[in-house]
């Protein structure tokens, strides 16, 4: 069986080759090619919906060559339920560039498509060398994409994203090699297989490296510093799909391997709760003291990554499910934040709280958009992160009361921190003349979508909680290794 | 755990309801006069206020917040410079490994 | 086994500058350094003592595959190599333009962005 979201991969490709070359006759036309691009990309992840809603998975080789000597691409309800999540992210980044996004457009779409390509092969791969190498894919166009702006603080962030970053993959790459040396091969589901007789402590080892270069992408905390840098600086639309996918990706592979190939061994889970707690603390409440607004909400987004990390590591299935669901609400939550962010930044021209107080004139959309952004991130009921957070809340309190209780406390400073962010930029008292803020279509189309997901989403709950629970269905390493036929 | 969830939703939604009259009749008193009216004059404590007095700066009021939240060490850590932060990498590494090789 | 020693030594050592060491040109080369502690460890888990290239002869096939040294961590390592090229030439335009810039290329100069 043909798996179809995976085209999304050579999809993405393609657009940055159509991309350069269509920059060489006409500039104009290059948001237009992205854009094209990605709608051809969301219909090929929503093609796979049905391959993958009753619960079976789909496995095919590349180039035919059998299951533990070639490359698996592998697809599951986790996988394109994230590949569909991407797809409509990266559809709203590409819409909201074409306004915010003025000149040298043909290298920030390019590097964009590219690094879109990367994180749909991260998502369907079933090889960890594969995942290795997409991983490096995204990162380095994101290394590219964070520069971009070329002004100081744009570069001082890209080069210390860069050395940690790859840091963190050469982290990883070591980690395979242990694995090799084990267990001689690559493919996810072979090495579950050969895994689970042994015990020695290379294997330790192994895990320990592969968690550890897995959690500099994820942006768990003492890992996040790369983060933080990096979306204050970056083009706001590139902070957006930094913080909203590929968090997102990390966890996900974290998730991927430590379930399928280790069996999430109890200390996994454990590192995972405390770096979790730390992350989710440490987040949200040195965000309370940014006068950045862009670098509050990247320490919102390590919070955030910390709520999933904890929810996870506690080890329960309630636990996982509330984790998988607030991955994808913090998705939603944290790209509609950053594309607010980045129509205020636009209008205003700068991120300073203390210069942005009443800078901008009232516009419903944008003000609404940040608050219902700012109420879904601290868990106000009618908004999606109300259920995966009570969800949170109700798993924290059968394991230990005292973790809910953080997880409200940290919920609670969230919405104070955010709601000074919303003060301070909407309801603020003017310091000068305040700018008059008409947003284009290509931006209003973002904001809209988003809100409008989000609120679908916290509204009808059940629908976030079904496709959790299917999520969560994908990592159980007996079926996996079934579906790929060793 | 659904029942819950919905009950929750019901009380939420009620909740959401009274908060959004009393916002919206928050808003509409807080509009600022467009002409300052002669006999409108505000009096507070005995002496004339201006609107300017009257409505904090809503920046600066979670200043204090700063001070009591024990926040100002983690602040400093996050110094900037790239050494450390790659030695806190390590440091992480560190516990990682250590704690996986001893409760393997 | 002594091979392994040695690539995990190149890679502490590359560790040691990417830390220690405050000018960004240094700290790439670190970065490098310690990429190919690695691919040595990784061609090491591959070798097999007394072994034969990987490239098929005029050998029946059972002793060749007795015989022959490992292909697939030199595949790995192959396009590790040519990731590390892609990023070592990001890394260092970076470096030309901060150089540009600040004036500076020690680290812990370039500060701007802190808290």
């Amino acid at each position: 069986m043909i798996l179809y979201s995976f085209f999304t991969v050579p999809a993405y490709m393609a657009t940055a080759f159509v991309i350069i070359l269509v920059s060489l006759k006409r500039d104009s036309y290059v948001p237009f090619v992205a854009i094209t691009g990605a709608l051809i990309s969301l219909g090929f992840s929503l093609l796979a919906i049905p391959q993958v809603l009753p619960g079976t998975p789909v496995s095919m080789q590349m180039e035919e060559w059998v299951a533990p000597y070639g490359i698996t691409i592998f697809g599951d309800c986790l996988s394109i339920t994230l590949a569909c999540l991407i797809s409509i992210v990266a559809l709203m980044t590409m819409i909201f560039s074409s306004s915010y996004i003025r000149e040298r457009r043909a290298k920030y779409y390019a590097l964009l498509s590219l690094l879109f390509a990367g994180m749909f092969g991260v998502v369907h791969t079933g090889d960890v060398f594969n995942l290795f190498v997409f991983l490096e894919l995204l990162s380095i166009a994101s290394y590219g994409l964070i520069a971009f702006p070329r002004n100081r603080s744009a570069l001082e962030a890209s080069i210390k994203y860069l050395i940690m970053g790859s840091l963190g993959t050469s982290l990883l790459l070591m980690g395979v090699a242990f694995l090799y040396g084990l267990t001689g091969s690559l493919n996810m589901a072979d090495i579950a297989v050969r895994l689970s007789g042994m015990s020695s402590p290379a294997v330790a080892v192994s895990f320990g490296l592969i968690l550890t270069g897995l959690g500099i992408k994820a942006g768990l905390v003492p890992f996040h510093t790369l983060h933080l840098d990096g979306y204050t600086a970056a083009p706001t639309p590139v902070s957006a799909v930094l913080a909203a996918l590929v968090a997102n990706i990390g966890l996900y592979a974290i998730l991927r391997v430590s379930f399928i190939l280790f069996s999430m061994p109890f200390v996994a889970l454990q590192i995972l709760l405390w770096f979790g707690v730390i992350s989710m603390v440490l987040g949200a409440v040195l965000a309370l003291r940014q006068s950045n607004l862009k670098r509050m909400l990247a320490y919102s987004g390590v919070s955030q990554v910390g709520f999933i990390a904890v929810s996870v590591g506690l080890g329960t299935s309630l636990g996982l499910v509330g984790g998988l669901f607030h991955m994808v609400n913090q998705a939603l939550i944290e790209g509609l934040l950053f594309f607010c962010a980045g129509a205020v930044v636009y209008f205003a021209k700068t991120a300073d709280l203390d210069k942005l107080s009443g800078a901008l004139k009232s516009d419903r959309l944008l003000s609404f958009s940040f608050l219902i952004g700012v109420l879904a991130l601290a868990g106000i009921p009618l908004f999606n992160g109300f259920a995966s957070k009570w969800i949170i809340y109700m798993a924290a309190l059968e394991v230990n009361p005292a973790l809910a209780l953080l997880a409200v406390v940290v919920s609670a400073i969230t919405l104070a921190y955010g709601l000074k962010a919303y003060s301070v930029i909407f309801s603020g008292n003017p310091l000068g003349k305040a700018v008059d803020v008409r947003l284009p279509l290509s931006m209003k189309i973002p904001l809209v979508l988003l809100a409008a997901l989000i609120i679908i989403i916290g509204v009808l709950p059940w629908i976030g909680i079904g496709v959790a629970n299917l999520m969560a269905g994908g990592l159980d390493s007996a079926s996996y290794i079934q579906e790929v036929h060793i | 755990m659904m029942e819950e969830l919905m009950a929750m939703q019901y009380l939420a939604l009620a909740l959401a309801a009274v908060i959004a009259l009393l916002w919206i009749i928050f808003e509409a008193s807080r509009r600022e006069p467009k002409k300052p009216r002669e006999k409108a004059r505000i009096f507070a404590c005995g002496t004339e206020a201006t609107p300017g007095e009257l409505n904090v700066p809503q920046g600066s009021y979670y200043q204090y917040m700063k001070r009591f939240f024990v926040t100002g060490p983690l602040a400093r850590v996050h110094s900037g410079r790239l050494s450390t932060y790659i030695a806190w990498i390590l440091a992480g590494l560190a516990v990682i490994m250590t704690a996986m090789v001893m409760m393997w | 086994m002594l091979v392994y020693v040695l690539a995990m030594a190149v890679i502490v050592a590359g560790l040691y500058a990417m830390v220690m060491k405050d000018n960004l040109i240094k700290k790439l080369l670190g970065m490098g350094i310690m990429t190919n502690g690695i691919h040595v460890f990784l061609i090491a888990i591959g070798y097999r003592a007394g072994g034969i290239v990987p490239i098929m002869q005029d050998l029946d096939f059972q002793r060749f595959s007795l015989a022959a040294v490992d292909p697939l961590p030199q595949a790995l390592v192959l396009t590790s190599i040519v990731i590390n090229l892609s990023i070592m030439a990001v890394g260092l335009s970076i470096c030309i333009l901060i150089y540009r810039r600040f004036g500076t290329l020690d680290s812990s100069r370039i500060r701007r962005l802190r808290g």
